[in-house]
């Protein structure tokens, strides 16, 4: 018996199992180690702006529980209106990240909070790995799977928005992204309701956790639809697409962001639409069984009819009563890509809404575009329904992907499964031949020789044999050497993709954007004005002072500073924005009574000029300008700024209105007196790379509070009104 | 109506697929175009070619790649990107297509040196791209 186990525990199956466990392992320390860069360069910080919301909302929600945060309304940010948080946030990453805390510390770990945030991204990426093989096995084989898994580790497309620190939704919503799919694939594969219902939970996490849940109900339906139209329409399909509308639609509208947009929102419509249509067939093949040719064609007629006409009229009544929301502008971009630039400029000003260059593609998934169109056209030789599934998934998400930078993200794992079928099926065809004995032809003349000296029976067989291997398809010459050369360039290849992830990870996409690191070794320079300047505001002011900025630092000043912000990056409100815009670009004393209708103690401004940092208020004003200047159109022009050689500037050649306006002299107030760079006259702008045109002047109704140790931030207090009239 | 609705449905019923190979191609071509940057084209209207003025002789210089930049391309730098992406891509295809059951033996030679050689090309075409275009790649 132990004979029996032993041969067992060695047999080739249990030493597939543990090759793969162990690869598996290994994918996921991969996975979880590279993302560590910044955290071992510096220390564990949350990063960029959004994070340091939702590190807030989820200490509201660690610390007063879940009620308080459901019905959380925030009074600190957007002054004097405020937020309704608990209405228009996705929960997901909060709840993921409370939950993690919770179970740690009731094991008696003694772990920070923040900690378990800023290590969120990681710990999902690893988990999201694994998914990719599940889906991979689904797609082919296990060791597509494997793959899969390995190539998903490291993408560099979804490093940058799931290293540690960075605690924002897509870490999460990548995982069930990737999650819904697989499960609704396995849905479709099985045909039973609980399948469907267990993608219907995975749409939940994701409806929860990201506001490109639309791209799953969108391509849901769109894969169904495919599926109709080459014929491929089966009753489990039908199962499926059901049991998921009708669960993951409830589960959905739990979400008070969601709420009943899930069925009255045009974003929605297709998911619903399909949904009604798919009955409709069902119902019409029911009724083709049961009638005679004629009959079904009258029958379908006035079916057309009243259906086109129901859905309609339903749409146009519901969305002229306006109960029936239309899309949002950040989709309108998405269709109509000149949209977002001609009407709604603060879609525009965002970096990550841009379109993709060529050699982004490159950058963020490296040896994958090649293996993308291989993959296709391995999808389409053997069209399976999780193929051609993946293939409207890679086609929409690389469609999406070149208008959007940003969405690059979730062409990622588009883009890692379609390399894997391809890696993985050139490997499967090529080391198939790396073990071949020499010479083929000659082998099977001998066994057709020895054959016809043998029985009849034996005859038959080996002469089928001998047919298909050398009936019509001679082995090409060098067989061997060209299988190792293929394998070899293979291997070549992703060796060059590890090496390149590790790269692009460690030096572009590990900056903690709020401490700025340059150089290295003994050189190596740490400039940590944002929370030297923020918590001087947390430490020297009153603790109802309210704090006017622009909109990117709006969270930051909240989370770390504990302050009344007017604006913050959540920019539900344009006009709001549009009036901080519209008193940065005017002169002090217009400012000055913007100011005071806002209630605001202090102004906050970055600044670049002396250390270099390039993304600082000044770089950003051309936006401000064109965003006020959208409200409020008479006050704020953007031609005033402009000066006659057609540049912005605010060297010489400048505009009066550029030097009057507020953001001008908060910005380089003082700055004409410091000399920057040698050989270079005083108030030399480091970061536009010029002289600046007005250097000596006074500020009438704001006076300089604080100037971090590098200039960068910048924080001027609004003096009350004067004691006497003006005479 | 109801012949109407009859004859209708007999069309669509008899209504022939496109082969999937055909599918295939539209495919590869519409990944050439996204990837080629056809949208930033659209949008920004760079132009075709940058120019620079050379200090010496005054004369002006083409600038094929936008330097610097990550987020900025000429047109014809995207479209030679694209098709490195397309060139190996369909080197893969080849390498695949000359082990299938075809009868012509010389097309598979080709097939496979075209494959092997195209994928070489495309690799180091776009690691050559991409060191012109960011400088410091892959320096620490």
């Amino acid at each position: 018996m132990i004979q029996s186990f032993i041969k067992r525990l060695f047999s080739p199956k249990s030493q597939e199992l543990v090759l793969r466990l162990s690869i598996l392992a290994l994918v996921y320390l991969y996975a979880f180690s590279i993302r560590l860069f910044s955290v071992l360069r510096y220390e564990s910080v949350i990063h960029e702006f959004d994070p340091y919301f939702n590190y807030r909302s989820t200490i509201k929600l660690v610390t007063e529980g879940f009620h308080e945060f459901w019905n959380w309304f925030d009074s600190d940010s957007w002054y004097p209106l405020g937020r309704v948080v608990g209405g228009t946030v996705y929960p997901g990453i909060m709840i993921t990240a409370a939950a993690m805390y919770k179970v740690l510390t009731s094991m008696s770990a003694w772990v920070q909070l923040r900690d378990v945030c800023v290590f969120t991204g990681p710990f999902f990426a690893g988990n999201t790995a694994l998914i990719a093989y599940l889906f991979g096995c689904e797609l082919k084989d296990r060791g597509t799977g494997l793959v899969a898994a390995a190539l998903m580790a490291v993408v560099p497309g979804y490093i940058s928005r799931s290293v540690a620190g960075s605690y924002d939704n897509e870490a999460v919503a990548i995982f069930a992204l990737l999650a819904t799919f697989y499960l609704f694939v396995r849905s479709v594969r099985l045909g039973t309701v609980s399948s469907a219902a267990l993608a219907a939970f995975a749409y939940l996490y994701m409806a929860a956790s990201w506001g490109a849940y639309v791209f799953i109900s969108n391509l849901i339906p769109l894969y169904v639809l495919v599926m109709i139209a080459i014929r491929r329409y089966h009753r489990r399909l039908y199962v499926a697409y059901t049991t998921f509308w009708a669960i993951g639609g409830l589960l959905a509208m739990q979400v008070r962001f969601i709420g009943s947009n899930h069925v009255t929102s045009h974003e929605l419509l297709s998911f619903n639409v399909v949904w009604l249509g798919l009955q409709a067939w069902e119902l019409l093949m029911w009724l083709k069984a049961r009638t005679t040719t004629a009959q079904f064609a009258r029958a379908i007629g006035t079916t057309i009819i009243t259906a086109v006409g129901a859905v309609v009229g339903g749409v146009v009544l519901l969305t002229l009563t306006g109960k029936m929301t239309p899309w949002t502008g950040r989709f309108w971009t998405l269709l109509d890509p000149t949209y977002a630039k001609k009407y709604i400029p603060i879609i525009a000003s965002v970096s990550e809404h841009q379109p993709t260059t060529w050699s982004t593609y490159v950058f963020d998934v490296h040896l994958l575009v090649f293996g993308a169109p291989a993959g296709l056209y391995f999808c389409f030789k053997s069209l399976r329904d999780s193929q051609l599934f993946l293939i409207t998934f890679a086609l929409t998400a690389i469609y999406f992907s070149g208008i959007m930078i940003r969405l690059m993200l979730v062409a990622a794992p588009a883009f890692v499964l379609l390399g894997a079928i391809a890696v993985s099926t050139t490997l499967y065809t090529y080391t198939a031949h790396l073990w071949e004995v020499e010479p083929v032809e000659g082998d099977a003349a001998a066994s057709t020789a020895a054959a016809a000296a043998a029985g009849p029976t034996p005859v038959k067989k080996s002469k089928s044999k001998s047919a298909s291997k050398s009936g019509g398809f001679a082995p090409l010459p060098y067989r061997r050497e060209t299988a190792i050369l293929v394998c070899a360039l293979v291997m070549f290849g992703l060796v060059s993709y590890s090496r390149h992830c590790n790269w692009v990870t460690s030096e572009a996409y590990s900056s903690p954007s709020i401490v700025l690191i340059s150089g290295w070794g003994p050189y190596r320079m740490v400039l940590d004005d944002f929370r030297e300047a923020y918590y001087w505001l947390r430490h020297n002011t009153a603790p109802d002072a309210r704090i006017m900025s622009w909109w990117d630092y709006g969270y930051q000043i909240t989370s770390m500073a504990n302050r009344t912000v007017i604006v913050d990056n959540n920019t539900w409100n344009n006009t709001h924005i549009a009036t901080v815009g519209r008193a940065m670009s005017s002169n002090e004393s217009a400012a000055y009574e913007i100011m005071r209708q806002l209630d605001v103690d202090y102004v906050l401004v970055i600044f670049g000029g002396l250390s270099g940092y390039s993304s600082d208020d000044i770089n950003k004003f051309l936006w401000m300008v064109r965003i006020g200047g959208g409200v409020y159109k008479d006050h704020v022009q953007e031609k005033d700024f402009i000066s006659e050689s057609g540049e912005y500037t605010i060297a010489e050649g400048a505009t009066p209105t550029m030097l009057d306006s507020l953001m001008y002299k908060a910005s380089f107030y003082d700055f004409g007196n410091v000399m920057t760079e040698q050989s270079k006259p005083t108030g030399w702008d480091r970061v536009r790379q010029k002289e600046i045109a007005r250097k000596h002047y006074e500020l009438d109704h704001i006076q300089e509070a604080f100037t971090s140790e590098h200039w960068i931030v910048r924080i001027f207090s609004v003096k009350d009104l004067a004691n006497r009239a003006e005479r | 109506m109801p012949g109407l609705i009859e004859t209708i449905v007999t069309k669509v019923e008899e209504f022939e697929l496109p082969k999937a190979s055909t599918v295939c191609s539209l495919v590869i071509l519409s990944y050439f175009l996204v990837t080629a940057g056809i949208a930033y084209d659209i949008i920004n209207e760079p132009p075709a070619v940058g120019a620079v003025q050379d200090e010496a002789t005054g004369k002006v210089k083409p600038v094929t790649f936008m330097p610097h930049r990550m987020n900025g391309q000429y047109i014809i730098e995207g479209i030679s990107g694209a098709m490195m992406y397309t060139l190996g891509g369909l080197s893969l295809i080849a390498l695949d297509q000359c082990q299938s059951k075809r009868t012509d033996y010389k097309l598979r030679i080709i097939l496979v040196s075209l494959g092997g050689f195209g994928l070489v090309m495309a690799y180091s075409a776009v690691m050559t791209f991409l060191n012109i275009k960011m400088p410091g790649y892959m320096r620490y």
